[in-house]
């Protein structure tokens, strides 16, 4: 009898150190305004408010946890350690995440995910991100599609329902986002719709990625787009002409400035940017672009 | 004390916790558990703890090596498991929290009560009652072994435990959440689960309709459906207000600590996966639709997760595959993984197990092939 009370006790310290280090971790890395929160790295702002929630439900459970005793749920004392350590992993990991970022590796592997969030942003369709083959693509319905299916199955190749929606869709975009020109593009507008900005100056900051089916003396330009969390972020941006490219190291941060033009990488339009000014400089509180 | 019966019958189950060196308490509370059990659902155990072992320790490798040798993709794994945890834990908790209430504000009898009297009608009834019962998978096992023994009709029981853990609010909000207010998603989501659950049901029943399929004695002799029942006995329903407050969190409290593993077993697997895996070479690897959606189904299956986090790992898997393939593995998960086999068990022979499992597999591989084919993905899906 008396074994089990201590037994009982021994879980519910386990159980009360778990509860605790999950309410007081997800509390600090709420803390703080939207762009300098922690939180910010892993988390839409939007979607904070499920993790405040979630302190609360913690501090819930510990308060049951100070009235009534764990029950024994079948457990002996290893594996309830063993269950206390996997349920705390996410803390154990959490130094290395924040001292981390998403690698140069982690962008190549999502180079084709286009998120379509970043439609919905302009609701147009957009070109797949640089590092796409052409053998695949994401359109507008955010669905994937393999042209090669396409030629098997049509010779010659009939343009799809996709293909009609994606080329109805680019040329009621010129017309529709006419009159937003006015005002500077950001990255997102040039990724959904460069064609609208073509020859508008552009200033934007971003990451260097210098891919090796571009020449020397051009660059990719990107930043990561976070849709929910920090694991669906995909990596968008333009090519940037810049003499100097040589000098710029992947991963670099860095800031452009010039006009907006299109060129066509392995059979497809991309933005451009011909850089007239490129410098280094700090990345942004928010390493990440979230689309409205 | 003297050993439970099993555990002399079990030899084979003898010698692996003999190998696995389990506590002689913990097979007592086991054997207490499944009182009438054969020895798979204890391999099966067996099999989980050792699974458990092995992911722990890959995942404590990993954390060192990435903190010593600061290698780029073992802080991206670091980014995406602590993002993913940190987006779908909240949905965890509220699930637990809302199950804990439920289990001690809602009887089985009230349940019975809704589902006596018809046959046919019942099981469409049942499919949906998870809107009422906003319940995860890993909660509605033990109810449906309490329906089963209070002779609730057994197809309107299984209509009920594959239909519930999908056609809930719960579910429903995350999968909305997590696809960023894609309703396309989430009716697709809900409606294939309400109809396969139905489906399932019904070929369930007649295929089955003069065999004994439930385990005798499976449901127990607890007077209300908490699964954790299974585990620790009997306790008293509380009367008052915060009594009955105190014990629903006590409950949801045993599902953080008893679910709560698959969760983060499941985002851990998930990040590995979005950390290592080139999208490229993945798309050429499982090219075809056909291929992406048995890909996502046996990821479903293994990854354990709760339905009502489930959507937030499907995400993940956005411009990987396609639309019906994460679906698949949104319908699929809450009906059929390994931790619900486990529990299966406890309820059906083996033999029907496998059939039933076979029946789901199919039903929700012919639901998502009709959908990619049929009508050209999911309709309505951004």
């Amino acid at each position: 009898m008396r074994n089990e009370r201590q037994s009982v006790n021994w879980l519910g310290l386990v159980q009360a150190a778990v509860l605790v280090g999950w309410a007081t971790t997800l509390g600090w890395l709420g803390r703080g305004s939207e762009d300098e929160a922690l939180l910010g790295r892993f988390l839409r702002a939007d979607y904070w408010w499920i993790v405040y929630t979630a302190i609360w439900f913690f501090a819930a459970l510990l308060a049951s946890l100070a009235v009534s005793q764990p029950r024994q749920l079948g457990l002996d004392r290893r594996r309830s350690v063993i269950h206390a350590i996997i349920l705390s992993l996410p803390l154990l990991y959490l130094p290395l995440a924040l001292s981390s970022e998403l690698s140069i590796e982690a962008a190549e592997k999502r180079s084709l995910y286009t998120p379509c969030v970043a439609v919905k942003h302009s609701e147009l369709p957009k070109p797949t991100a640089v590092g796409s083959p052409v053998s695949i693509q994401e359109v507008e319905d955010g669905s994937v599609y393999n042209p090669r299916e396409i030629v098997k199955t049509s010779q010659p190749p009939e343009p799809t329902q996709t293909e009609r929606k994606l080329k109805t869709a680019r040329s009621n975009s010129t017309s529709a986002m006419t009159g937003k020109k006015a005002h500077d593009p950001t990255l997102l507008d040039l990724v959904s719709n460069p064609e609208s900005f073509e020859g508008s100056n552009a200033t934007l900051v971003g990451m260097v990625y210098r891919d090796k089916r571009l020449s020397a003396s051009s660059f990719y330009c990107y930043r990561l787009l976070m849709v929910c969390c920090a694991a669906d972020a995909s990596p968008i941006g333009v090519i940037v002409k810049w003499p100097e490219t040589r000098k710029l190291k992947n991963g670099t941060w860095v800031k452009v400035q010039g006009p907006v033009g299109l060129t066509v990488f392995e059979g497809e339009n991309y933005p451009t940017i011909s850089a007239a000014r490129v410098e280094k400089t700090t990345p942004p509180n928010n390493r990440f672009i979230v689309p409205q | 004390m003297t050993p439970p019966r099993s555990l002399h019958r079990a030899t084979p189950l003898s010698y692996h916790y003999h190998a696995e060196d389990l506590h002689h308490e913990e097979r007592e509370n086991l054997s207490h558990a499944h009182p009438v059990v054969g020895t798979s659902s204890f391999q099966a155990e067996a099999l989980a703890i050792m699974a458990e072992m092995d992911i722990l320790l890959f995942a404590l490798a990993a954390l060192v090596v990435g903190m010593i040798s600061r290698e780029p993709i073992i802080g991206d794994l670091a980014i995406n498991f602590v993002a993913i945890v940190l987006e779908a834990m909240p949905f965890m908790m509220v699930g637990a929290v809302v199950g804990g209430i439920i289990e001690v504000c809602v009887t089985p009898e009230f349940v019975q009560r809704a589902l006596a009297g018809r046959t046919t009608g019942t099981v469409f009834v049942a499919a949906a009652l998870g809107i009422i019962f906003p319940v995860c998978e890993c909660a509605i096992a033990p109810i449906v072994r309490r329906l089963i023994a209070k002779g609730v009709p057994r197809s309107a029981a299984i209509a009920f435990l594959l239909g519930a853990p999908i056609v809930n609010p719960l579910v429903a909000a995350s999968t909305w959440l997590a696809y960023r207010g894609n309703w396309g998603m989430v009716s697709t989501r809900m409606i294939c689960g309400y109809v396969i659950a139905v489906s399932v049901a019904f070929v369930f029943d007649a295929m089955f309709r003069h065999q004994s399929v439930v385990l005798h004695g499976s449901g127990g002799a607890c007077e209300h459906s908490c699964h954790h029942c299974e585990q620790d006995g009997h306790h008293a329903v509380p009367s008052s207000f915060l009594a009955k407050i105190l014990d629903a969190l006590t409950h949801a409290r045993d599902d953080f600590f008893t679910i709560g593993k698959f969760l983060i077993i499941g985002a851990f697997v998930a990040a590995l996966a979005r950390a290592t895996i080139d999208v490229v070479a993945f798309r050429q690897l499982f090219a075809s639709p056909l291929d992406s959606i048995l890909a996502m189904m046996g990821l479903a299956v293994t990854l354990n997760l709760c339905s009502q986090t489930d959507a937030f790992i499907a995400a993940g898997f956005r411009g990987i595959f396609p639309d019906t393939a994460q679906m698949a593995f949104m319908v699929l998960g809450p009906m059929l993984d390994l931790k619900l086999m486990l529990a299966y068990f406890t309820m059906f022979r083996g033999r029907i197990i496998g059939s039933f499992s076979l029946l789901t597999v199919v039903a929700v591989l012919v639901a998502m092939m009709v959908l990619h084919y049929g009508i050209g993905g999911i309709p309505g899906a951004k």
